[in-house]
């Protein structure tokens, strides 16, 4: 490789963390306890780090950059479908980017999220952008349709939806080890 | 000693025909029967490791002849649990059907003479039927069953046409041919 990067890869995995390694982990990254990482997907810290935390699935084809110089916190039990791109400065709790959806940089994802299949989710505002713009969602924010609109939407099936998390993640963790190589910690 | 494999190439091509590209990742072939004539392009995921649970042996995914998997595609089989318990479903794919570059599949059956376009995202727990169609870019929604002869289109996708009773002969044709015509360059 002859492109300029002067910083040493820096990752850490903690022992429970399943990474598979066909992932493309680039830059200063930490992964927390129970994270599962799919084969082919994409996690970008080239200016700045990320932080991902317990119990998140990143699934195959999903992209993850920090386009920024401050670290990108992720928190706990959040699902990244296949071919997510997720660019946001933050990302809170138990949000789902689902299937092909796409998030900016100057978003700020709170808790119990939900970004819908094929959603480009960018700021609801036009007006002329700064640096340092930032629009923060509320949370329970549900993004669906085509253009894509934004609603709130009530807590049902959060409970439901924790226990399925649960279930896959105990799945995952039995049957990804079988077949694919992991990566060693 | 003569072999089919072409060592020097980027395709592998097996006795009965499937051709498929090196830069395709295939997680477990174990548990994936192609029926030939299969074309596999390049970054194409299929995860056969994703198969039901418990200890009975059980094929994660079925693929029938002359089907073509477009540039990056992502053919998964669909998760859910049932009676309490997390499981993912095997995915069949029937004959003489094609999916389009980038699409992500997760249904639970296609049936044959199905065109799906570029860009697609199909559902979990979606069924196709025969000779059914969906333009580029469509978005079905989980748990939708797509007629036979019908044409979807759409965020989300709904029927806008049907197709004429021809479709069986020309979409035979017309992929037969594609597998003739191409060439592993």
């Amino acid at each position: 490789m002859t492109t300029a990067v002067d910083k040493v890869d820096k990752i850490s995995i903690h022992p429970n963390a399943l990474v598979c390694q066909d992932a493309d982990l680039r830059g200063s990254i930490t992964i927390s306890s129970g994270t599962v990482i799919h084969p082919k997907c994409t996690i970008l810290a080239v200016p700045g780090a990320i932080v991902i935390g317990e119990n998140c699935i990143i699934e195959e084809s999903a992209i993850i950059v920090n386009r920024r110089k401050e670290p990108m916190l992720i928190g706990d039990e959040n699902v990244f479908e296949v071919g997510s791109r997720v660019e946001a400065a933050s990302v809170g709790s138990r949000n789902t980017f689902s299937v092909k959806s796409r998030v900016i940089s100057s978003i700020e994802i709170p808790n119990d999220c939900s970004i819908g299949p094929a959603c480009i989710l960018t700021p609801s505002y036009t007006s002329p952008q700064r640096e340092d713009f930032r629009e923060r969602l509320q949370d329970y924010t549900v993004v669906y349709g085509q253009n894509p609109d934004r609603r709130i939407g009530d807590a049902v099936g959060k409970i439901h939806q924790r226990a399925l998390l649960a279930k896959h993640l105990e799945y995952l963790r039995n049957a990804l080890p079988k077949y694919i190589k992991m990566r060693n910690v | 000693m003569t072999t089919r494999f072409k060592n020097d190439s980027l395709w592998i091509e097996t006795d009965t025909g499937n051709r498929i590209s090196r830069k395709a990742t295939i997680c477990a072939p174990v548990n994936i029967v192609l029926s030939g004539n299969v074309i596999i392009k390049a970054d194409v995921i299929i995860r056969g490791d994703l198969k039901r649970a418990g200890p009975s042996p059980s094929i994660a995914m079925n693929i029938g002849k002359y089907t073509i998997l477009d540039e990056a595609c992502v053919v998964r089989p669909a998760y859910k649990t049932y009676k309490g318990t997390f499981s993912y479903y095997p995915m069949k794919i029937g004959d003489y059907t094609s999916i389009g570059a980038h699409s992500v599949l997760e249904a639970a059956a296609v049936g044959s003479y199905v065109d799906i376009g570029r860009g697609c995202v199909v559902g979990r727990f979606v069924v196709i039927k025969d000779c059914a169609r969906l333009t580029p870019g469509s978005v079905v929604p989980p748990n939708t069953v797509i007629p036979p002869y019908a044409l979807f289109s759409g965020c989300p996708a709904t029927q806008i046409d049907t197709l004429p009773e021809s479709t069986l002969d020309n979409v035979q044709q017309a992929t037969t041919s594609a597998y003739n015509d191409f060439k592993m360059t």
